[in-house]
C-alpha cells in the first residue's frame, strides 16, 4: 500500500485503509489487516508449505520485449569508476584510521562512509539518475573523499613515525595524495624537487598479501633517481606523457578544481614498489647528481619491422599487425597458452523507437537494429619498450584512444581506453563496445560475477527457469560485471576484468564484448526523464562537450582450471591499488625521524592466498569490526578452494585482543543469535551438501577458518 | 567476550554521530508597535464546487481532475494546531465544515472547540459558502449566511467578524453593506478588483478603504475593506504545499544547500515591498490559496521557521495572526482611510479580459437556482403555517441545496458541466422534499377552508416545476365523467393580488373518459412577472360532468365563472417540451396531445391563496374563448397594433418588427426596435490567447454583432382577454404576453 514518495500526508492512506479493513471484514469474503513483510513471512513460514527452489539469479531483467535492462550495466561509467575507486579508498582509509586509533573527531571516514552509502542507490550507481542528482552523488563523495584524505595524511604520518602513537597526535608532516592521478595531475610530483629533499613517496598497500607492483607518477624532470628504504637505486622507465592524456588533462582538472593546471608533465616516471601486507614502503625520488637527462632510461619508440610486432617484457606476449595494427595473438611462454584473438571498438546504435515506440536509455539498451559499426579497421599504433613495460598506443578514431601495457612482472595486459566525446552530430546516439574474439569454442557459454563476488553461468538466449523468446539477441545477453567476465574451451581460459561495474555479454562463441561508454539522445521512459548525455563543463558551463571516459580492463589467458587464480588475485589488486602519498623531504632527516618500511602484522605472516581483509575499520569505544572472505568458490581452483585459516594473534600482532565476537555481516546481532526460519523445498531430499564453512573461533589461539566464499565478521577489542 | 548490547549501541552511536541538534521554533511572536508587522494568515481557499463536485472535493475523489481533498486540509489542520498553540488559522466555507464535523468524535470535538475558544481556529466569512457577488439574489445570500453562521452559533457559541470574499470575480455593494456591515462584521477582505483600479491604488497607498456600499443607510453601513496587492496567494516564493516550488527554509547545517538567510531576506524584501503599498505598518500575508494546507505541516514548519529566523534577524516582524486581528491592528492605527463608495464591477485582470460573460454563463441553471429560491421563500411559509416537520419532509436540504448553488463558481456558471449537473441535482432532490412538505402544508389549508364548504378533497396534491414549457400532467388529463382541475393558487406575497396564470390543457374533444380520482398540485412559474417573487397554484380533480377540454369553463370556488382564454401551444413550445421533459424526468413526455394553454386571471390575498376549478362542458356552454389568429399577409394596414389595455405595441405589418410603445393613460409614445443577435466567441488564437471566451469572461471576437431574425413571422392573437404576439424565426421565439 504505497509507491515512490506516498504517505506525504499519511493520513490520507491510513483513514481509506481503516475504512477498507472495516468495510471487508463485514463483508467476510476475505479478511484484510493492517500487517507488515515480517509477519507475511512467518505466516507463509507457518504454512508449512513446500516452494520451489531458485538458484542462479534474476539478470538481465525484462519489462517488455524490446525493454531489456542492460543499458545501465554501463550508463554514467565516469560515475561507476569513481564510486568503484573511492570504494577502494575508503577500505584502505578504515584501515590506516584503525592502525593510529580514531584519536581526534576533527577528521574521520564517517562522511565517505555515508557518500558511498547512498552512492549505491539504484538510482545512483546505477546510473539512472538526472544529471543534477548525479553530481550531488559526486560532490558527496568528493566531499567524503577530501575529508578521508586528511585521516589518511595524519594516520600515515603518525604510523610511519617513529614517535609512539599517542606521541604523535599532531604529525609534523602532511602527505599529498593525487586523485587526479589518471589524467596526468599531481603537484606534488610535477614539482620540482628541492635542493637536497627528495620527494618521499609512501605506498600504502592494503592487502594482506605482500605485493610488488609498478608507481607511476607525472614528472618533468626525466633525470631523477628513486631509491627504496634501503638506499638501493632502482630501475626507472620514463615514458612520455601523450598528447590525449595532456588534452583530457587540460579540460578535467578545470572541470574538476574549477582553475586551469599548469603546464602538463613530460613524463611518466615508473618504478617498481614492493611493499608488505597491510604495509608502508617509502621511496626516495631527486634529482640526479650529473646534468643531463638520462636517455637510457626513457621508453623507446619501437620502429616497425616486419608482418607482426610482438611486445610483452615478461612472459604474456601480443602480437600486433604491424600494417594495421590489429591485435592478431596472445601467448604465455610459461603456461604454454596460445589464443589468436582480435580486439576492435565497435559501437551500436542507439534504438529512438520505431513501430514499438521504446528508445535506449539510461536504464534501457535497445540497439536500432544495425550491426554494430566498428570504429576503425586500420589502427594508427606506436609501440613503446622499456624495461618495466610495453606500450601500444592506438589511435582507434580521434574520439578512441587505447593504451595496452604489459609489465614485466605480469602476465596480463592492462587496456587503458580513452573514449569520448562519443560523436551524436549524425543524431544517431551510441553505445561503444570493446569487442575481443578469440579462437575459441566456448558452446555458447560465458561466465558473469555476481557483484564482485561469485560467478555465474550465463548462457546466449537461454534461461533456466523459463523458455526464453529472444527478442533482443544482443541486449537480452548483456550482463553486469564488477569483477569480470570469462569464457573456456576444452584448453584454456580467456577471462576479462573491469576496473567498475560494466555490461559485459558473449554474444557469439569466442567472443567478449565490454560496453565501455554510451551517449544516448533520447529518454527510454523508466522514470528518470533526461536522455543520458552526459556533457562536462567549464566556465560556468560555457563550454561544454560530450564526456570522455578512461579505464582499464585487463586480460589473461590461462589453462583451463587456473584463470580462477589470476581472476581473484588481480580482482583485489584492481579494487585496491597501492595507495600513493607525497611529501617533500630531506631523506636523511626522514629516515632518522620515520620508520620506512613496516607492517600492522607479523612480519613473516601473510594473510592466505586465498583469503582478502574486506573490511577493518574502528568504531567509537574502541571496539573494531572485522571481516575476513573467502575469495574462492568449491572447486573453482583446486589448490585454493578449501578451507582455510587466519591467525587474528599474528593479523594484529602489535596490538592484543582481549575480546572477539562473532556477529552478522551488518554487525548487528550475534552471529549465535540469527534464528534462520525452515523452509521445505521442492524435490529437496534433504541429502544436499551442506556447505563447508569454518568452525568457531577458539579463544586462547584466535584462528579463524574460512570455507569457500564465507564471509565472517567480527567485533574486536584490543 | 564482549557485551552484546553494549557493542550495538556504540555502533549505532557511530552511525549516528553527525545527528543535528533539535531547534525549538519560537512563534509566540505577537504585535510589536514599531516594527513592520508581517500577519501571517494561514488559509486554504476550498470551493465549494468547481472543477469537482463539493462531495467529490470533501472526499478526495475524482483526483484526476484535481488532486483536491478537503478532509486532509481540516484533518491536517487540526493536529497541526494542536502541535503549537501560536499557531491559527481560518476557516471560511461551512458547508465543507459541516461535512467533516458530523464525522468528529466527541473527543475530536472538544478538542476543536477548545481550538476555536483559544483564537487559534476562526471561522470567517462564515456562510456555508463563498458566495459570488454577481448572480444570486440577496435574499439568496442572506439565506446561505444565515445558514452558516447558525451552524457556528449552534455548535461553537461564535460569530464570525471578518468578510473573507477572496475569490468573486467582482464585488457588489450589497455584500458590502447587507452581507457585511449588516451582518456586524467589522472589516471585509478581497483580492478581484479592476487591474487599472488596483495599479492606482497600488500607487496611492488605497488599497485598503472604507467602503460605503449603501446609498440609503449612510455612515452606520460603513465597512473597513481590505483588497489584497495581488491575489490570495503568499508572496512568491513562499507556498509550501507537498509539491509546491518553493524553496523551504534548510536550518540543518549537516545538510547541503543551507539558506537560512538567503531565505530571511527573501522574507524581508517581500514584507518591505508590500509595505510600500500598504497604510500602517501592518501588512496581511495570505499563507494559502485554492485547496492547501492537505498536509498541513507542511506549511506550518515553514512558517515557525520563519517566524523564528526572521523575528531573530531583526528587521520586520512575522507573526502568526487572523485578519480580525490584522483588523483590529489597523484599527486601532486611528488612520484616515479613504471612502469607496458604489461597487467594483465590472472585473477585469488583463486589458481584453473582461469577467462580464459569467453575468450570463449557464442561463438555465441561473434560471433554475432563481427559481427555486422563490420556491424555498414559499415552502418555508407554507411549512410554518402548518407547523415544521423535524424527521421531514421539510425544507433543509432544499436551503442546503441553494444555500451551495450560491458559491461563486455554482450559480455563476463558471463550473464544470459535471459539477454544473451536481448543483442542479441537489437542488431537483431538495425541490422534491420541499414540494411533499408544501403539498401537505396546502392541503391541509385547503382542507380546512373547503370544509367550510361542504367540499372534502383528497390530500395529495401535484405540482408542475416544468410548466414554462407545458408540462403538467394534472392539467393535461382530458376532463370527462363528471369531474374537474381544481387549482389553488398561493401568493407568498404579503400583498393581495391579481394576475393571470397559464396552464396546458388537452386538445382532445367530445372523448369519454373516466377519471380516477386524483389529487394533483403544481407550481406555477410566471416567467413574465417581475414584481412577484411567485405564484404557486395547486390543482386537482374532482368528480363534474363529462367534458371536452375544448370546451372548458374557469369557476371560482364560490362557482362564479370567471373569463377565461385558450391560446394554441407554439411549435417551439412543443419541441421543447419534448426534448427537455425527456431530459429532466428520463422519459418522454407522451404524445403531444396537448393544444392550448388555459389562461385566466386569479385573485389572491396577501399570504393566501384562492380554489378554482376547470370544468369541461358540452358545446352549449359558454366555455373558454378559443384565440382567433389574426394574419398580417392579408391586411392592407401597415402596421398591426397589439394590446387591448392602455398598453398597445405596434409591429410592421411586412417585417413583424416591433416599431412602437403607446400607452395612452400615461401618454407615453415612443418608437422602439428589438432584436436578437449574438457575438461570436473569441477562440484567444490571436495575439492575446486571454481573450478566448471563458465562463467568465467575454470577449467578442469583434465589436460587430449578427442579427438573427431579420424576417419575422408574426402571429398576432386578437382576444378580449389577452394579446400575445408570437415571434419567431430558425433560432429564437419571443412571447411578448400583455
Amino acid at each position: 500500500m504505497g509507491d515512490d514518495f506516498q504517505y506525504q500526508y499519511a493520513e490520507s492512506w491510513f483513514k481509506q485503509m481503516d475504512k477498507l479493513i472495516h468495510y471487508v471484514n463485514e463483508d467476510g469474503r476475505v479478511n484484510a489487516l493492517y500487517s507488515t513483510p515480517s509477519i507475511y513471512t512467518k505466516a507463509k513460514n507457518a504454512a508449512n508449505q513446500t516452494w520451489p527452489l531458485k538458484t542462479d539469479d534474476y539478470f538481465p531483467y525484462a519489462d517488455r520485449a524490446n525493454a531489456y535492462w542492460t543499458g545501465y550495466f554501463t550508463s554514467r561509467p565516469a560515475l561507476k569508476r569513481y564510486v568503484r575507486m573511492i570504494s577502494g579508498y575508503y577500505l584502505a582509509t578504515r584501515q590506516l584510521e584503525f592502525f593510529v586509533g580514531k584519536q581526534s573527531t576533527k577528521y574521520n571516514t564517517i562522511g565517505l562512509g555515508d557518500a558511498l552509502g547512498i552512492a549505491q542507490h539504484h538510482d545512483a550507481v546505477s546510473g539512472t539518475a538526472k544529471q543534477h542528482t548525479t553530481n550531488d552523488y559526486a560532490k558527496r563523495l568528493a566531499i567524503g573523499v577530501s575529508e578521508a584524505e586528511a585521516v589518511v595524511s595524519s594516520s600515515l604520518a603518525c604510523l610511519t613515525s617513529n614517535l609512539s602513537s599517542d606521541q604523535c597526535s599532531a604529525p609534523a608532516s602532511a602527505f599529498a595524495q593525487c586523485q587526479l592521478l589518471n589524467i596526468s595531475y599531481c603537484p606534488p610530483t610535477e614539482d620540482s624537487i628541492p635542493d637536497a629533499k627528495s620527494l618521499v613517496v609512501v605506498v600504502y598497500n592494503p592487502l594482506g598479501w605482500k605485493r610488488t607492483d609498478i608507481v607511476k607518477i607525472p614528472v618533468n624532470d626525466a633525470n631523477l633517481v628513486v631509491k627504496d628504504s634501503l638506499g638501493n637505486n632502482l630501475e626507472v622507465q620514463y615514458v612520455d606523457v601523450d598528447d590525449v592524456t595532456t588534452n583530457l588533462r587540460k579540460l578535467y582538472v578545470k572541470a574538476y578544481l574549477g582553475v586551469s593546471p599548469k603546464q602538463a608533465p613530460k613524463y611518466w616516471l615508473l618504478f617498481q614498489a614492493s611493499v608488505p601486507p597491510l604495509g608502508w614502503s617509502t621511496y626516495f625520488i631527486s634529482k640526479a647528481t650529473g646534468k643531463g637527462t638520462r636517455t637510457e632510461d626513457i621508453s623507446q619508440l619501437s620502429s616497425q619491422k616486419g608482418e607482426t610486432i610482438i611486445i610483452g617484457p615478461g612472459n604474456l606476449k601480443m602480437s600486433f599487425s604491424s600494417t594495421s595494427g590489429q591485435l592478431k595473438r596472445m601467448y604465455n611462454s610459461r603456461t604454454g597458452v596460445d589464443i589468436p584473438i582480435q580486439q576492435s571498438y565497435l559501437w551500436y546504435g542507439s534504438s529512438e523507437g520505431d513501430s514499438d515506440p521504446q528508445a535506449s536509455g539510461a536504464y534501457i539498451f535497445r540497439p536500432n537494429g544495425s550491426p554494430p559499426t566498428i570504429v576503425s579497421r586500420s589502427v594508427p599504433t606506436k609501440i613503446i619498450r622499456g624495461p618495466l613495460v610495453d606500450e601500444v598506443h592506438q589511435n582507434f578514431s580521434s574520439w578512441i584512444y587505447q593504451v595496452t601495457r604489459l609489465y614485466k612482472d605480469k602476465e596480463h595486459a592492462e587496456i587503458e581506453f580513452t573514449i569520448g566525446p562519443i560523436p551524436t552530430d549524425d543524431g544517431v546516439g551510441k553505445e561503444v563496445i570493446t569487442r575481443m574474439t578469440a579462437n575459441m569454442a566456448t558452446n555458447k557459454e560465458y561466465y558473469t560475477d555476481s557483484n564482485g563476488r561469485d560467478f555465474l553461468k550465463r548462457v546466449r538466449d537461454h534461461r533456466d527457469d523459463w523458455p526464453l523468446q529472444v527478442t533482443q539477441p544482443v541486449a537480452g545477453n548483456y550482463y553486469p560485471l564488477n569483477l569480470g567476465i570469462y569464457t573456456k574451451d576444452k584448453k584454456s581460459e580467456f577471462s576479462v576484468l573491469v576496473d567498475r561495474a560494466t555490461g559485459g555479454a558473449s554474444i557469439i562463441d569466442g567472443e567478449v564484448e565490454l560496453m565501455l561508454h554510451r551517449r544516448i539522445l533520447h529518454d527510454d521512459g523508466r522514470g528518470v526523464g533526461e536522455p543520458l548525455d552526459e556533457q562536462v563543463c567549464v566556465d560556468n558551463n560555457k563550454i561544454c562537450e560530450g564526456l570522455t571516459v578512461r579505464g582499464n580492463y585487463y586480460i589473461s589467458i590461462d589453462k583451463l582450471g587456473t584463470g580462477a587464480r589470476w581472476r581473484r588475485t588481480t580482482g583485489q589488486e584492481i579494487y585496491s591499488p597501492f595507495l600513493l602519498t607525497f611529501t617533500h623531504e630531506n631523506l636523511n632527516s626522514w629516515k632518522s625521524s620515520h620508520v620506512t618500511k613496516g607492517t600492522i602484522m607479523d612480519p613473516n605472516y601473510s594473510l592466505p592466498p586465498n583469503v582478502a581483509l574486506i573490511t577493518l575499520e574502528e568504531l567509537d569505544g574502541g571496539i573494531v569490526l572485522l571481516r575476513l572472505a573467502h575469495l574462492y568458490e568449491p572447486s573453482e581452483y583446486a589448490e585454493y578452494s578449501t578451507l582455510t585459516k587466519v591467525e587474528l594473534k599474528k593479523l594484529f600482532a602489535k596490538k592484543t585482543i582481549k575480546e572477539l565476537k562473532e556477529v552478522s555481516l551488518s554487525a548487528n546481532q550475534e552471529k549465535s543469535e540469527i534464528k534462520r526460519m525452515t523452509w521445505k523445498v521442492e524435490g529437496d531430499n534433504g541429502q544436499g551438501p551442506q556447505g563447508l564453512r569454518g568452525g568457531p573461533v577458539n579463544n586462547p589461539n584466535l584462528v579463524v577458518e574460512l570455507g569457500p566464499m564465507e564471509i565472517r565478521t567480527f567485533l574486536l577489542k584490543f | 567476550m564482549l557485551d552484546a548490547a553494549m557493542v550495538f549501541a556504540v555502533l549505532v552511536a557511530a552511525i549516528w554521530v553527525g545527528e543535528s541538534e533539535y531547534i525549538e521554533y519560537n512563534t509566540t511572536q505577537r504585535i510589536v508597535p514599531d516594527k513592520i508587522n508581517v500577519h501571517m494568515v494561514p488559509h486554504s481557499h476550498d470551493d465549494v464546487g468547481w472543477l469537482k463536485t463539493v462531495d467529490q472535493y470533501f472526499v478526495g475523489a475524482n483526483n484526476s481532475i484535481r488532486g483536491a481533498c478537503v478532509q486532509n486540509v481540516l484533518d491536517s489542520v487540526i493536529s497541526s494546531l494542536l502541535e503549537d498553540k501560536n499557531r491559527k488559522f481560518i476557516y471560511v466555507e461551512m458547508a465543507f465544515f459541516q461535512r467533516w464535523w458530523r464525522q468528529q468524535s466527541k473527543a475530536m470535538k472538544i478538542k476543536v472547540k477548545e481550538l476555536v475558544n483559544a483564537g487559534q481556529l476562526e471561522f470567517i466569512n462564515g456562510g456555508m459558502c463563498m458566495h459570488d457577488e454577481a448572480t444570486p439574489h440577496y435574499i439568496d445570500l442572506i439565506d446561505q449566511t444565515t445558514l452558516g453562521h447558525q451552524f457556528i452559533k449552534d455548535e461553537f457559541g461564535k460569530v464570525p467578524r471578518v468578510g473573507w470574499q477572496i475569490d468573486p470575480f467582482g464585488h457588489s455593494a450589497v455584500q458590502a453593506y447587507l452581507l457585511g456591515a449588516e451582518l456586524g462584521f467589522d472589516s471585509l477582505f478581497f483580492a478581484r478588483i479592476d487591474y487599472q483600479d488596483r495599479a492606482k491604488r497600488l500607487k496611492e497607498k488605497t488599497l485598503e478603504v472604507i467602503w460605503q456600499g449603501s446609498k440609503s443607510l449612510g455612515s452606520s453601513s460603513q465597512i473597513f475593506t481590505g483588497i489584497f496587492p495581488r491575489h490570495y496567494d503568499p508572496p512568491d516564493g513562499f507556498t509550501f504545499e507537498i509539491n509546491d516550488v518553493s524553496p523551504p527554509i534548510q536550518d540543518d547545517m549537516l545538510l547541503f544547500d543551507y539558506n537560512v538567510q538567503e531565505r530571511v531576506n527573501d522574507f524581508v524584501y517581500a514584507a518591505l515591498a508590500q509595505a510600500n503599498v500598504t497604510k500602517t505598518n501592518h501588512i496581511m500575508w495570505t499563507m494559502g490559496t485554492d485547496f492547501r494546507y492537505q498536509y498541513a505541516n507542511s506549511w506550518f514548519r515553514q512558517m515557525d521557521k520563519f517566524i523564528h529566523y526572521v523575528n531573530q534577524d531583526g528587521r520586520v516582524n512575522a507573526l502568526y495572526s487572523a485578519p480580525s486581528i490584522y483588523t483590529d491592528a489597523k484599527y486601532a492605527a486611528n488612520e484616515y482611510w479613504p471612502l469607496k463608495v458604489d461597487d467594483f464591477f465590472p472585473y477585469a485582470d488583463h486589458p481584453n479580459a473582461y469577467w462580464t460573460g459569467y453575468f450570463t454563463s449557464r442561463p438555465g441553471l441561473k434560471g433554475y437556482v432563481r427559481v427555486m429560491s422563490a420556491y424555498y421563500q414559499a415552502a418555508r411559509q407554507l411549512e410554518y403555517f402548518k407547523g415544521r416537520n423535524e424527521t421531514g419532509p421539510n425544507t433543509d436540504a432544499l436551503a442546503d441545496a441553494l444555500a451551495i448553488a450560491q458559491h461563486h463558481d455554482a450559480v455563476s456558471g463558471t463550473e464544470r458541466q459535471h459539477v454544473a449537473s451536481d448543483y442542479a441535482l441537489r437542488l431537483s432532490l431538495g425541490y422534491e422534499e420541499a414540494e411533499r412538505s408544501v403539498a401537505s402544508a396546502l392541503a391541509s389549508l385547503v382542507n380546512q377552508r373547503l370544509s367550510l364548504h361542504g367540499v372534502n378533497l383528497a390530500t395529495d396534491f401535484q405540482q408542475c416545476p416544468l410548466l414554462n414549457i407545458s408540462y403538467c400532467p394534472p392539467s393535461e388529463t382530458t376532463l370527462v365523467d363528471g369531474k374537474s382541475l381544481v387549482i389553488v393558487v398561493y401568493n407568498p406575497l404579503a400583498w393581495k393580488r391579481e394576475d393571470v396564470i397559464r396552464i396546458p390543457v388537452s386538445s382532445f374533444t367530445g372523448n369519454l373518459f373516466i377519471l380516477f380520482l386524483v389529487g394533483v398540485w403544481y407550481a406555477l412559474y410566471k416567467m413574465y412577472s417581475i414584481t412577484s417573487k411567485s405564484t404557486v397554484a395547486a390543482l386537482f380533480h374532482l368528480p363534474v360532468d363529462r367534458v371536452s377540454t375544448a370546451h372548458v369553463f374557469v369557476r371560482d370556488l364560490a362557482g362564479n365563472k370567471i373569463e377565461s382564454q385558450l391560446l394554441p401551444l407554439s411549435n417551439a413550445t412543443l419541441t421543447m417540451r419534448r426534448h427537455y421533459v425527456r431530459a429532466y424526468k428520463g422519459k418522454a413526455p407522451g404524445s403531444d396531445v396537448l393544444k392550448y394553454w388555459l389562461a385566466f386571471p386569479v385573485s389572491v390575498l396577501p399570504l393566501g391563496f384562492s380554489t378554482y376549478k376547470v370544468t369541461s362542458c358540452d358545446q352549449s356552454c359558454h366555455s373558454s374563448t378559443i384565440s382567433k389568429m389574426y394574419r398580417p399577409e392579408g391586411s392592407t394596414d401597415k402596421s398591426i397594433k397589439v394590446g387591448q389595455g392602455n398598453l398597445m405595441l405596434l409591429y410592421s405589418a411586412d417585417e413583424g418588427k416591433l416599431t412602437h410603445y403607446v400607452n395612452s393613460r400615461t401618454l407615453v409614445t415612443a418608437s422602439v426596435a428589438q432584436s436578437y443577435s449574438y457575438y461570436s466567441g473569441n477562440d484567444g488564437t490571436d495575439k492575446d490567447p486571454q481573450r478566448a471566451q471563458k465562463s467568465h469572461i467575454v470577449s467578442p471576437s469583434s465589436t460587430k454583432k449578427c442579427p438573427i431574425c431579420s424576417k419575422i413571422a408574426t402571429k398576432p392573437k386578437k382576444e378580449p382577454k389577452n394579446d400575445w404576439a408570437f415571434f419567431r424565426s430558425g433560432r429564437c421565439s419571443t412571447l411578448l404576453p400583455k
